[in-house]
C-alpha cells in the first residue's frame, strides 16, 4: 500500500508538471491560478477520506494521529516531490503554491478523519463543511487568529475522538 | 492461580438502560466459555464491555487478577476481539483489515498458526470485502481477533453464516487453541457446541444469570443432547415469558 502510494504521489507530480510546463508563458497571476487549480484538483484524488476506514480503525484502537497519517500519505509524498522538482524547475513562486494547497488540503482531510471519528457520514459531511467554511471566514476577517481558532477546533475534535477509541456501539 | 477473568455485579447500559445486570462469572485460564441467550438478552451487550468496547455501568470486573472494570481501554487491549463482521470496510482487503489490527502479514500469519488454513484464509487476503460474501467476511473478522496474538480472545458468535465444513474446521481449531493455552469467550447460539466443545458456560435471560453451566453440567449434556437441549430451551422460554 505505501508504494502505491508512492507511486500515485510521483504520478500526479508529473501530471501536474507536464500541464503547467505551456503554463510557464503565462503571467504571474495567470501562472498562479492555473497552479492552484491544478494542485487542488490532484491533491483532491490523493485525499480521499472513507468513513467506514476511519470508524474500522478507530474501533481496532487507532487514534487520530495514526489514522491522519494513513490518509494524508499520499498528499505528503506529492508534497515532497512535487514541491522539490517544481522549486528548481518553475521556480519558488509555482513551489509556494503547491506547498499552500497540499498544506490546506492536509488541514481538511485531518478535519473530516476527526469528524468521521465523532459523527456519521452524513451529519459529519455538514460539521465540515460548516467547520471549514467558519475557518475560510475567520482567515478572511481575522487572519490573525486564525492558528488559534484552528487549534482550538482541533484539539477539541481530537479530545473528543480519543474517548471514541475502541469503542464499538 | 487467579481466574483469568472474574466479573462481579458487572451491569452494561445501553442508550440509558441497563441490558446487563449483576452478572457474575468466573472463567479459568486455558479454556472455552460459552455465553447463550435468547436474542437481545445481552450476549453481545455484555461480551463488548469484557473487551473494552463498551464501558461497564456498575460491578467488578477483574482480568488476570488485575480490576479494569473503570479502565476500558486496558480491558481492550487486554482481548483480541472479533469486530462485526458488518462494520469491515469495503474498501480495504482482506490483507489490510488484519494488517490494520495486528500488524505485517507476516506476523499475524504466524500468529494464527492452525486457524490460517481452517479459516480458508489465503485467497481471501487480496480479496477486496465488498466482494466478499457475509462467510468469507465472518472468516476475516474471526481472524481479526487472532491478529494481534492475544492469549485472552472474545467471539461473538463465530460460527454465524459459515458453511458446515468451515464451522467444522473452525471448532476442531479453537479447541486445539485452547489445548494449547488460549482462553476463549464465545456468544453461541448453538447448543450442541455449547454442550460439545466448551469447558463451562453461561446462560443469560432478561440480562441476568438464568443460569450457570459447569463442567459437570457439559458433560451430562454431551451424553444426553436432546434432555440438555429440552431443558435449556425451557429455561430460555421461561425466562422470556416473566
Amino acid at each position: 500500500m505505501v508504494r502505491s502510494g508512492l507511486n500515485r504521489s510521483v504520478a500526479a507530480a508529473t501530471v501536474l508538471l507536464l500541464a503547467l510546463l505551456p503554463a510557464r508563458t503565462l503571467g504571474t497571476n495567470a501562472l498562479m491560478a492555473v497552479v492552484g487549480i491544478g494542485t487542488v484538483l490532484l491533491a483532491l484524488i490523493l485525499t480521499s477520506v472513507d468513513d467506514a476506514i476511519v470508524r474500522f480503525m478507530t474501533i481496532a484502537g487507532h487514534g487520530s494521529r495514526h489514522i491522519i497519517a494513513r490518509h494524508i500519505r499520499g498528499l505528503a509524498s506529492f508534497l515532497a516531490v512535487a514541491v522539490s522538482a517544481y522549486w528548481v524547475m518553475l521556480g519558488p513562486i509555482v513551489a509556494g503554491i503547491v506547498a499552500a494547497v497540499c498544506a490546506a488540503m492536509m488541514l481538511l482531510v485531518s478535519l473530516r478523519v476527526l469528524v468521521y471519528r465523532l459523527h456519521a457520514k452524513r451529519f459529519a459531511d455538514l460539521l465540515v463543511s460548516i467547520l471549514a467554511g467558519l475557518l475560510m471566514l475567520v482567515a478572511y476577517s481575522m487572519p490573525v487568529v486564525l492558528p488559534v481558532i484552528a487549534l482550538a477546533m482541533f484539539w477539541q475534535l481530537q479530545r473528543r475522538g480519543r474517548a471514541k477509541t475502541w469503542l464499538l456501539t | 492461580m487467579n481466574p483469568a477473568v472474574d466479573l462481579a455485579g458487572a451491569a452494561v447500559e445501553r442508550s440509558g438502560q441497563h441490558v446487563v445486570q449483576d452478572v457474575d462469572l468466573t472463567i479459568s485460564r486455558e479454556s472455552w466459555f460459552g455465553l447463550i441467550s435468547a436474542n437481545g438478552s445481552g450476549k453481545t451487550s455484555l461480551l463488548r464491555a469484557l473487551a473494552g468496547r463498551l464501558p461497564f455501568a456498575g460491578g467488578s470486573c477483574r482480568v488476570d487478577g488485575e480490576e479494569l472494570a473503570g479502565d476500558r481501554v486496558g480491558r481492550a487491549l487486554r482481548f483480541g476481539f472479533s469486530p462485526p463482521a458488518d462494520k469491515l470496510p469495503d474498501a480495504l482487503s482482506g490483507c489490510d483489515v488484519l494488517e490494520l489490527v495486528g500488524g505485517s502479514i507476516d506476523d499475524v500469519r504466524s500468529r494464527l498458526g492452525k486457524l490460517h488454513e481452517a479459516l480458508g484464509l489465503a485467497p481471501l487476503l487480496d480479496r477486496w470485502i465488498g466482494d466478499c460474501s457475509a462467510g468469507m467476511r465472518q472468516r476475516i473478522a474471526v481472524a481479526a481477533a487472532f491478529a494481534g496474538g492475544h492469549p485472552l480472545v472474545i467471539l461473538d458468535e463465530p460460527f454465524n453464516w459459515l458453511d458446515p465444513v468451515a464451522i467444522f474446521d473452525l471448532r476442531e481449531a479453537l479447541r486445539d487453541m485452547v489445548a494449547g493455552g488460549l482462553t476463549l469467550i464465545t456468544a453461541l447460539h448453538d447448543l450442541g457446541t455449547l454442550a460439545s466443545a466448551c469447558d463451562a458456560g453461561l446462560m443469560l435471560a432478561d440480562g441476568k444469570v438464568a443460569l450457570a453451566l459447569d463442567e459437570d453440567i457439559l458433560r451430562a449434556a454431551v451424553q444426553s443432547p436432546q434432555a440438555f437441549e429440552r431443558q435449556t430451551i425451557d429455561r430460555l422460554r421461561s425466562r422470556s415469558a416473566t
